[in-house]
């Protein structure tokens, strides 16, 4: 049986916040990226001692970051450059978080049982992901790898390394490789692509995958949940078809009985039922 | 064999303000028979569904050319012949086409058709 697949998300327990102070929860208003000039009218970044050297990075798409130059006012920093600040499509991503550099790259367990877990089922070059703060989208688009797991002897907890800072007050997901959902290839009766766009109202799009009796529906949601504009909702829904397309016709014309064949590009997409 | 035949492109809403837009692709592996009447505004094809006695139908809704148009009687265009035409084009592709995009024939009345499954 041949089935299509994305990658399983193994959820990561007890993991401790990295952000600095509140900010893990913050939208800027204005972010010039000739100057570096970034404007947040609900941060106080003086008050809150935030400082130079500080890592800053929008936790919607945190491929890119930016290092804090200077703290210019209660709501205005200088970035080194390397901030994210829109879709690829043009949506605004409001969202930006900040971190020690100490712990930027870092994620703590915060219990010793938990640690364990961590060492025995998380290992270098296994990749992780976030759920971010969520405004615009499902998940952080970024995909992190893990390049050191280390254990901390004198509090007895494991922590790990990142190549990508990733914002951890939300759901984060460990991918093993050759771990992933599957949904069988024959049961799909019928595919849907729904696209709504409507002024005023929040968009959506989202690819169904139909089974005859509908009792095995799954949705697929892009990494874009609520995109700005109709061009917008047209270009993700073509990303999307355009993926779960190529998989249906490499699963097809697989020659092998029971391959599988993974969504492109399909980190943080899932089979929701 | 499974062949997707689509997309077909239903739209609720078309205008710089507002869109709703189902695009639909169907599987025609299974189909066994098909239900139609002169007049009805959509087709039913049949086939029976897999590891039970159940027998499930995928039902073509044939709608006015415009967005959010009414449904379009069958009276005058023949919905079964349209299809029929698809579905041969379908059995005659190549074994590398796996989804076959649909033809219209020149005067065929819309493109506005929203595919479901139905159980029955």
């Amino acid at each position: 049986m041949n089935t299509i697949s994305t990658p399983f998300r193994n959820v990561v327990p007890d993991v401790q916040p990295n952000m600095f102070a509140s900010y893990g929860s913050k939208t800027w208003n204005q972010y010039d990226p000739a100057t570096g000039v970034l404007t947040s009218n609900n941060s106080t970044f003086v008050t809150d001692a935030v400082q130079p050297g500080m890592v800053l990075f929008n936790p919607e798409d945190s491929t890119s970051w930016a290092t804090i130059q200077s703290v210019d006012s209660e709501t205005e920093l200088t970035l080194n450059g390397g901030f994210i600040y829109e879709s690829s499509g043009g949506t605004r991503l409001v969202r930006f978080s900040i971190a020690t550099a100490a712990v930027a790259f870092k994620q703590y367990c915060t219990d010793t049982e938990s640690s364990k877990y961590w060492w025995a089922n998380y290992k270098v070059g296994d990749r992780v992901q976030s759920q971010g703060q969520q405004l615009k989208t499902s998940f952080n688009k970024a995909v992190a790898t893990i390049v050191a797991m280390e254990w901390d002897e004198v509090n007895d907890l494991a922590f790990m390394t990142l190549d990508k800072p990733l914002q951890s007050s939300r759901a984060l997901w460990v991918y093993k490789e050759g771990n992933v959902y599957a949904y069988p290839f024959e049961k799909i009766q019928a595919m849907e692509l729904y696209s709504y766009y409507e002024v005023g109202d929040d968009s959506e799009v989202y690819m169904t995958l139909y089974d005859a009796r509908r009792t095995d529906n799954v949705t697929i949601y892009p990494w874009l949940l609520t995109p700005d504009s109709r061009e917008e909702v047209q270009s993700v829904g073509k990303e999307l078809e355009n993926k779960v397309i190529k998989a249906i016709q490499r699963c097809s014309r697989s020659p092998w009985p029971t391959g599988t064949v993974m969504i492109e590009d399909s980190y943080g997409l899932t089979f929701e039922t | 064999m499974t062949k997707f035949l689509g997309p077909f492109v239903n739209r609720d809403g078309d205008s710089p303000t507002y869109l709703e837009e189902y695009k639909i692709w169907v599987n025609l592996d299974g189909v066994v028979t098909t239900a139609s009447s002169a007049i009805s505004s959509y087709l039913y094809f049949y086939s029976f569904n897999l590891g039970s006695q159940d027998i499930y139908a995928k039902a073509f809704y044939f709608y006015g050319p415009n967005a959010g148009d009414d449904e379009l009687d069958g009276v005058d265009y023949n919905y079964l012949r349209f299809l029929n035409a698809n579905f041969i084009d379908v059995i005659n592709s190549s074994p590398e086409d796996v989804v076959i995009e649909p033809t219209y024939p020149t005067g065929f009345p819309t493109r506005n058709i929203y595919v479901a499954i139905d159980s029955l």
